[in-house]
């Protein structure tokens, strides 16, 4: 494998995404290749680097309440399509 | 008459034992919406937050995507990972929700990006000052990608999915998905290196600030 080769396919190789003899000569390449370990060792960290830029954000407390809201329509539907003789849906368990 | 009465407690049984396992699935049904819920209200709203960078929006088709969760959840086996289906549905409820309101990218379809910031010699800086203004500003980048690139990227670089996996969850070929991501992280790596100055600190983690404006 030669550079070209290895830039070709350094994107399916960094995601674990190539058959395992690709696999095996993208590793050897990059052993003897510095500038090639160089390039895939900067493109993890840019994909890391975006990941850090998007940490978790907690979920609004209004989440939980619309939960029960929702449970609540769901138990009430249940009831009139119980009397209509519809098949239950669960709410009201 | 003896046979009759066998036959009566038999449908009887029949009767009873019927009654007792719809009464466990409706139960069991119950039980996993909320056990789903409890899992991944925070993963979902996460997701969806960053498909749209806005809190409202993430609540209102949070609450759409479990809406449907309730609706579907037959279609979920028990056993199998619930969240590929999950997603797909999170998916779905986005870039329906950017349809319905033409939030649509005016982006051209995406050009292969500049694979210059791979190369490029960084000088070490220790400076960690612009961590947030950085989050912001790649925030900013993430909204200037196609909705469908977008959620390529988000579902493989953060959420952690496969290809294999994002494939059936957007109904496109393994091939578009691998498209999409190659241009979209082409054009992340673009807009950063024209925009930014890609630096590194002295863990040798990657970082940018803004590029001067020059007049």
């Amino acid at each position: 494998m030669n550079c070209k080769d290895f830039t070709a396919c350094m994107e399916g190789f960094i995601d674990g995404d190539v058959e395992k003899d690709i696999k095996e000569k993208c590793e050897s390449h990059i052993k003897e290749c510095r500038s090639c370990m160089e390039k895939a060792m900067n493109f993890e960290k840019c994909i890391e680097f975006f990941k850090c830029c998007m940490p978790d954000a907690k979920p609004p407390e209004g989440m939980k309440g619309w939960m029960s809201r929702f449970m609540a329509q769901c138990c009430e539907n249940e009831k009139t399509e119980t009397k209509e003789g519809k098949t239950s849906t669960g709410c009201c368990n | 008459m003896l046979c009759q009465i066998k036959i009566g407690c038999i449908l009887f049984k029949i009767k009873f034992v019927y009654i007792g396992k719809g009464t466990n699935k409706v139960k069991n049904k119950k039980e996993r919406f909320l056990s789903l819920f409890k899992e991944y209200e925070s993963k979902i709203y996460n997701f969806i937050y960053r498909m749209t960078q806005n809190e409202a929006d993430a609540q209102e088709l949070t609450q759409e995507v479990f809406i449907r969760v309730w609706n579907g959840l037959d279609e979920l086996r028990s056993g199998s990972s619930p969240a590929p289906w999950l997603y797909r549905i999170a998916s779905n409820v986005c870039l329906d929700s950017f349809r319905r309101n033409k939030h649509t990218s005016k982006d051209k379809p995406l050009e292969m990006g500049d694979e210059s910031l791979y190369d490029a010699k960084i000088p070490l800086i220790e400076d960690e000052i612009y961590k947030a203004k950085m989050a912001e500003c790649i925030k900013g980048y993430i909204m200037t990608l196609p909705e469908d690139y977008r959620a390529v990227i988000l579902l493989h670089d953060i959420e952690g999915f496969k290809n294999s996996e994002i494939a059936p969850m957007l109904d496109i070929s393994l091939d578009a998905v691998k498209i999409r991501l190659h241009r979209a992280r082409g054009k992340l790596r673009e807009i950063l290196s024209k925009e930014c100055q890609v630096l590194y600190d002295k863990k040798g983690e990657i970082y940018c600030e803004p590029k001067k404006k020059t007049n």
